[in-house]
């Protein structure tokens, strides 16, 4: 049998290949507009602006071995998000991004670009998520699955032969701050022993499999966290780094699938239900959820995920931080929440 | 004889109940009296026998908008003052018309009593037009759901504002956790620029996927036209005094679109008539579950 002549894989055949599996990187992972420099000119184009399921920008790239310029794009694409990311809702209308949407870079990468994912995972650059796309066969059809790497660089610089990962400085954390992030960082551990820290000395930012489910950062001597839809809270008192917790775990119960009381559970749940509900009840049930809200381009909602996601988060949340009595109200009426 | 009688358009092509369309949308002032009113004058045009429905019951405007003065309207007929033939009203363009009345203080005040009289008038309508195109109510009233939920097929019409946008999605997540929905549609009116239209619905039909369950379908766009913002009182639609301008060939457009979905979904022209039920059957299903 004749066969031709085995070609390397260029990225625009990689990307081609990835592009039509996004949704099984991401769910609501969605290209709005391919070809993005980021670097002047530089070091090529990132592959694609995308709009993620909280309408935050992310920057994909796809990842093949021999790509001598991926570390400096993947670099020069966090710097990009870094300075403009702000700016970019309003620069890219079409984009149709939610302004205060944390935006990230995700590079992507298949068999064929292995050894880049490794090389970027050692560089363990901040707001830089790793993807690999595996594919199997089962049954006769082929399947895929994503794998996320961005979270173990430890793991990475502990495995024989391995580049050193980059080193992390210490957070820093005033004395008496310092209590409260180390209870904090304790209870984000009873969510999931996998989220992972990095950062840098007056930040932390808390990833569950890549994704982020919130930042911590250290102002004018006190500690304040950053929620995954961008907006930020102060942390000083108990209470309120409770309430912060919790915002992060709604995020990761988000993130897991732990939905079965949010709204996409519920879609899929709506057709067996309403046979049994009144007209009424049906239109009582159409209140629109913050992150629907958010979805359809509205401000990211004062109140983080809550609505239809509170239910299963709150038991979620009585589960991991079991020990603990129900919060108290805050006394400060003043800086009460209004959601 | 049934192939030659089918071509011709007689009578053997006709299907037996007309296609029901509402014109819904979460939030007032998106335009669907306008597209309504318009969408008859078109369908007239291409020869088919249009009856407009004003079920806002409230705030009709629909008989402005044809120029006509009703002397009958909706409300005499839920009363049962008259019939459906006699609140029947021709217009200058073509199309029929059921004006709307404006005597009702809010919709609280029509009861089951009246939405069956109304299930009535439109199984009577439906049985002697091609099309039955409703202007709905605003808002999410049980007694507008009930008319939204008459229609095999509802035009969500909303504009590429936030307000807007976030009413029609409510509208739609209503319809989605109906047991017997609708086919949705979505029109995008008063776009500024060519593309927003599909753009917002592109954005629209990924929420109303993900967390409503409920697929849409894209009818099209229709430009922000001064000339229809300027239009004055007593001036005819704009389909019969400028068919040539941008909004009235969005208008058209639409229209095709429309045609199309109801031969993909209902089968109507191809011979395939469902054995679905009517419209007065589908009211009823929804006033018994009030």
């Amino acid at each position: 049998m004749m066969r031709g002549p085995v070609l390397p894989p260029v990225r625009a055949s990689v990307w081609a290949e990835i592009q039509g599996r996004l949704g099984a990187v991401e769910q609501g992972l969605v290209v709005v507009l391919e070809g993005v420099d980021c670097s002047g000119g530089q070091f090529g184009l990132v592959e694609a602006l995308a709009r993620d399921a909280q309408g935050g920008a992310v920057l994909v790239l796809v990842a093949i071995d021999g790509d001598g310029l991926l570390a400096a794009r993947a670099h020069a694409a966090c710097d990009f998000l870094a300075r403009i990311g702000a700016s970019l809702p309003a620069a890219v209308p079409e984009a149709h991004l939610v302004a205060g949407a944390p935006g990230r870079v995700l590079v992507i990468g298949t068999e064929t670009g292995a050894a880049s994912l490794d090389l970027l995972r050692c560089l363990a650059l901040p707001g830089l998520e790793i993807c690999r796309l595996e594919t199997f066969r089962i049954g006769g059809s082929e399947r895929v699955v994503a794998r996320w790497l961005a979270c173990a660089p430890a793991a990475a610089a502990a495995a024989p032969g391995a580049l050193p990962a980059a080193s992390q400085p210490e957070f820093e954390v005033s004395g008496e701050r310092r209590r409260d992030w180390e209870e904090l960082r304790q209870m984000c551990e009873r969510i999931d022993p996998a989220v992972r820290w990095d950062g840098d000395r007056f930040s932390r930012r808390a990833t569950w499999q890549g994704r982020p489910l919130g930042r911590i950062e250290m102002a004018t001597g006190h500690l304040f966290g950053v929620d995954a839809h961008g907006e930020r809270h102060a942390l000083r008192t108990a209470g309120e780094t409770r309430r912060f917790v919790d915002r992060m775990l709604r995020r990761y119960a988000h993130l897991a699938g732990v939905t079965f009381g949010g709204a996409e559970a519920r879609a899929v749940e709506a057709p067996r239900r309403v046979a049994a509900e009144t007209l009424s009840a049906t239109l009582a049930a159409t209140r629109l959820s913050p992150v629907e809200y958010s979805a359809l381009g509205g401000p990211t909602a004062a109140g983080g995920v809550d609505g239809e996601h509170g239910n299963i988060a709150d038991t979620v949340a009585r589960i991991v931080t079991a020990p603990e009595p129900a919060w108290p109200p805050d006394p400060r009426p003043a800086e009460r929440r209004t959601d | 004889m049934r192939r030659i009688l089918r071509r011709t358009g007689g009578i053997e092509s006709r299907p037996r109940e007309a296609v029901v369309v509402a014109f819904a949308s979460g939030k007032g002032g998106t335009g669907k009296s306008f597209l309504a009113t318009n969408a008859a004058i078109g369908l007239h045009e291409l020869g088919r026998r249009v009856v407009v429905v004003d079920c806002d019951f409230g705030l009709a405007n629909a008989h402005l908008l044809f120029g006509v003065n009703p002397r009958h309207t909706l409300l005499h007929l839920l009363d049962g003052a008259v019939s459906a033939a006699e609140a029947l009203l021709p217009t200058p363009y073509g199309p029929t018309l059921l004006a709307g009345g404006s005597g009702v203080a809010s919709l609280a005040e029509l009861g089951a009593r009246h939405m069956q009289a109304l299930a009535g008038a439109l199984h009577w309508l439906a049985g002697c037009h091609d099309y039955v195109l409703l202007d709905c109510a605003a808002g999410l009233a049980p007694q507008s759901m009930i008319t939204v939920l008459a229609a095999q097929h509802v035009v969500v019409v909303t504009n590429p504002e936030i307000a807007a946008l976030t009413d029609a999605y409510a509208l739609i997540k209503c319809l989605a956790r109906q047991p017997a929905r609708p086919s949705v549609e979505l029109v995008v009116n008063r776009v500024t620029s060519a593309g927003l239209g599909k753009a917002t619905f592109d954005r629209m039909a990924d929420v109303s996927r993900r967390f409503a369950g409920c697929d849409i379908h894209y009818l099209g766009e229709v430009p922000e036209d001064p000339a229809v913002n300027h239009r004055r009182l007593g001036q005819p639609p704009l389909l019969s005094s400028l068919p040539r301008c941008p909004t009235s060939q969005a208008i058209l457009s639409i229209l095709h679109n429309v045609e199309g979905r109801v031969r993909e979904r209902d089968g109507h022209g191809t011979g395939r008539l469902a054995a679905r039920p009517g419209v007065e059957a589908r009211m009823m299903a929804q006033i018994r579950r009030w």
